[in-house]
């Protein structure tokens, strides 16, 4: 039997005997890609996450009731979850964390915004809450800002709002404070004020109606069966889960190659060197070593994968697809190992190395919630490659065909950097051995 | 026979190994003796393979490492100080694998493993993972995994450092029996005892030189039959002269401010008169060691310190 085939077996072996680290391995992408798909897509589809705010309406006036509705408005309804009460009731829920805050309408405030005088919407925040708190103060800023524009642009109404609030009610005179609450006005007046409300909403209309943020959701490529059901768990976890699979297999190869020097460390990798085969025959052993549980480990994602997805990729690519993976992460990792001169060394170079190129090349973040100069930068690593080949066979139902470019690459990358750090290894080992 | 030629190994301004030649002839078990850091791994592992000389030979049966060295390792067996045995794997596995490694394969492999286990008592934990084991018992598996093809030259170093004397004593009886069986025994140690009960021909190793070699018996005669004295005290080394004379035909060995050996010789007396000397010259002495000839003697006059230095 060759000697890089016995090798490769008495690995195989151990592995066996010690299987936690490619177990957890396959079990890692899955893990991970379900909590992300749990956390952002439960529920059957994606959807931001909503906070409960406190709308307390000490006030009771006419700008209050406004501010009121327009919580009520169905935009805001996505996000907000608004529970009217009162203040005393509000700081309970506060204190007990129930809420992420309150805003409060304190008395005179419709009166002043209709006199056109200093405003104060009260905000009281959840400290125990800081997204919460932050949302309910954002709101309430959101709000002033759109009090102060409506003002500016209603003003001729308001001020003939504000000459009826003084007059009173045939019923009720007006009272000394004027308050709009008491204010009376026949149905021509109010006419007369409908329309010129009307005509400045139409002024400002084509500035103030086209919303100022379009929300859109990338038109990503989805897998049949969560079209069909719309599920959004399926849809994210199809999505993470090729990015969270390649990080795993580089890290599987990364830990598996660095047996190289605990070998080292053991004394058996010297026995190896003092046996009738060459050094290259030992490092390539290791090599293939690392590209076997690699595959077995990728064949069990496969299987798991294919079952959570109900997906039907092109085998033999997903296969191939997988071998290049491994051949160029081995070889990457091979070629890093060559550069250290013990597994702390090499560690830490191959773990460097390895996260950057897994943030990247998209493995944890989407590569198009990132900045743009990211996208130039992530077809040089190796996850980037794998990722689109990956979501290319799973996601698109794409073939050979379609995965022919990352093939290539990683084939590519992986035959030199094999060769080359197969070479550099053994000469790094033959000095120190 | 395996042959050393000006055998020589540097790692950087450090001489490990200068010029070492010796031969080691079939059935022989021959013993490179010397402290820790004289040299013997060195020697060792460029005998292996593991460490390219800078220069010299080395020969096996007229087969040169440096021309063919596969052929020169598929004669070959090491057991290392350490054990380099796989912990996970059992004490089969290990073998079977080591003995393929040497280029053994089929039925003929898995009997020579059966009868390596055999021989150093671990047939009935064959099948039982290696790092079940006690210390000795995973001693005994390395030195099978290196004898497991039955090598020309088996080369041990220090296989028996931290183990007990009944595991000592055993892999020692089993290293008797390789050379019996013929092969060449390149073993390095820095325990005297081993070295003067095992080796057929034992050659004396520091600063990377072999200083002496030959049979106890010859190392003993080269360096003369007498006593070895020891002195240790408040002197100086004008002082010590002083008292020795000039007619003295005692050898001074080794010599610094507070401690000499000396080289008593064959002369009958010498040594009453040497002792008689220094209390009338009244030098500072607080301690005095006569050796009587003995390996231990021989290393002493040789280096001018004991071995454990």
């Amino acid at each position: 039997m060759n000697a890089v085939v016995r090798i490769m077996l008495k690995d195989l072996r151990r592995r066996g005997r010690a299987p936690l680290a490619p177990l957890m391995m396959l079990a890692f992408p899955f893990l991970f890609a379900g909590l992300i798909a749990l956390a952002f897509g439960s529920g059957g589809e994606t959807r931001a996450p909503r906070f409960r705010v406190a709308l307390v309406d000490e006030d009771g006036g006419l700008v209050g009731r406004l501010v009121r509705g327009a919580f009520g408005q169905e935009q805001a309804a996505q996000f907000l979850d608004v529970i009217e009460t009162d203040l005393p009731h509000a700081m309970r829920s506060i204190e007990r964390n129930r809420i992420g805050g309150a805003i409060v309408i304190p008395p005179g405030f419709s009166q002043a915004v209709l006199d056109r005088q200093p405003a104060h919407l009260r905000v009281v925040r959840n400290p125990a809450s800081a997204i919460g708190s932050t949302a309910v103060e954002e709101t309430a800023e959101f709000m002033a800002l759109l009090l102060e524009g409506a003002t500016n642009v209603l003003a001729e109404p308001l001020q003939r709002l504000r000459e009826i609030g003084g007059r009173g009610t045939p019923e009720t005179p007006a009272g000394p404070s004027g308050g709009a609450r008491s204010g009376w006005a026949p149905d021509p007046e109010v006419s007369e004020i409908a329309v010129m409300v009307n005509r400045s909403l139409r002024g400002v209309g084509r500035f103030a109606f086209p919303p100022a943020i379009y929300l859109k959701k990338p038109e990503a490529p989805q897998p049949a069966e969560a079209k069909t059901d719309g599920s959004g768990f399926r849809l994210i976890f199809a999505h993470v889960l090729p990015g969270m699979a390649a990080f795993a297999l580089f890290f599987l190869a990364a830990g598996l190659m660095g047996d190289v020097f605990r070998e080292r460390s053991l004394g058996t990798l010297g026995r190896q060197l003092t046996a009738p085969v060459r050094a290259t025959e030992v490092v390539f052993g290791k090599i293939l070593a690392t590209m076997a549980v690699g595959l077995i480990v990728a064949a069990g994602m496969a299987l798991v994968g294919g079952v959570l997805l109900h997906a039907r990729a092109d085998l033999g690519a997903f296969a191939l697809l997988c071998l290049a993976f491994l051949l160029a992460v081995t070889g990457f990792v091979t070629l890093l190992y060559s550069f250290a001169r013990n597994e702390q060394q090499g560690g830490t170079l191959t773990a460097i190395v390895m996260m950057g190129m897994a943030f990247l090349g998209g493995s944890f973040i989407p590569l198009e919630s990132m900045p743009r100069f990211v996208g130039g930068i992530a077809p040089l690593t190796l996850n980037y490659w794998a990722i689109l080949g990956f979501r290319t066979l799973l996601v698109s139902g794409g073939g050979l065909a379609e995965v022919a470019a990352p093939l290539g690459v990683l084939f590519a990358t992986g035959v030199i950097c094999v060769l080359t750090g197969g070479t550099l290894l053994q000469r790094r080992l033959m000095r120190g051995a | 026979m395996l042959e050393i030629r000006d055998l020589s190994k540097s790692f950087g301004a450090l001489r490990a190994v200068d010029g070492v030649s010796f031969q080691v002839r079939p059935g022989e078990i021959y013993g490179l003796l010397g402290p820790n850091g004289a040299g013997k791994t060195t020697t060792i592992s460029c005998v292996c393979g593991l460490l390219r000389p800078d220069a010299g030979h080395i020969l096996l049966e007229g087969v040169s490492l440096a021309d063919d060295p596969l052929a020169f390792k598929r004669r070959i067996g090491v057991v290392p100080q350490e054990a380099a045995i796989y912990g996970d794997l059992s004490a089969r596995e290990n073998l079977l694998f080591w003995g393929g490694m040497a280029g053994l394969g089929g039925s003929e492999l898995r009997e020579r493993v059966a009868t390596a286990l055999g021989r150093v008592g671990l047939a009935e934990r064959a099948r039982e993972p290696v790092r079940k084991f006690s210390g000795g018992m995973k001693r005994r598996l390395n030195l099978a995994a290196g004898m497991v093809h039955r090598p020309d030259l088996l080369l041990l170093d220090e296989p028996t450092v931290g183990i007990d004397v009944q595991a000592r004593l055993n892999i020692l009886e089993i290293v008797r029996e390789v050379a019996r069986a013929g092969a060449r025994v390149l073993y390095t140690t820095h325990y005297l005892e081993e070295a003067q009960e095992l080796c057929d021909r034992i050659g004396i190793m520091d600063h990377g030189r072999i200083l002496a070699e030959g049979t106890l018996a010859e190392l003993k005669r080269v360096v003369g039959e007498g006593e070895v004295v020891t002195l240790r005290g408040g002197f100086t080394p004008e002082q010590l002269r002083g008292v020795l004379g000039a007619e003295s035909r005692v050898r001074v060995v080794h010599l610094e401010a507070g401690h000499v050996v000396l080289d008593a010789g064959a002369v009958q007396g010498e040594v009453v008169s040497l002792i008689d000397r220094i209390r009338a010259g009244r030098l500072p002495v607080d301690d005095i060691t006569i050796q009587a000839p003995s390996l231990q003697g021989v290393f002493l006059k040789l280096t001018g310190r004991e071995l454990r230095d």
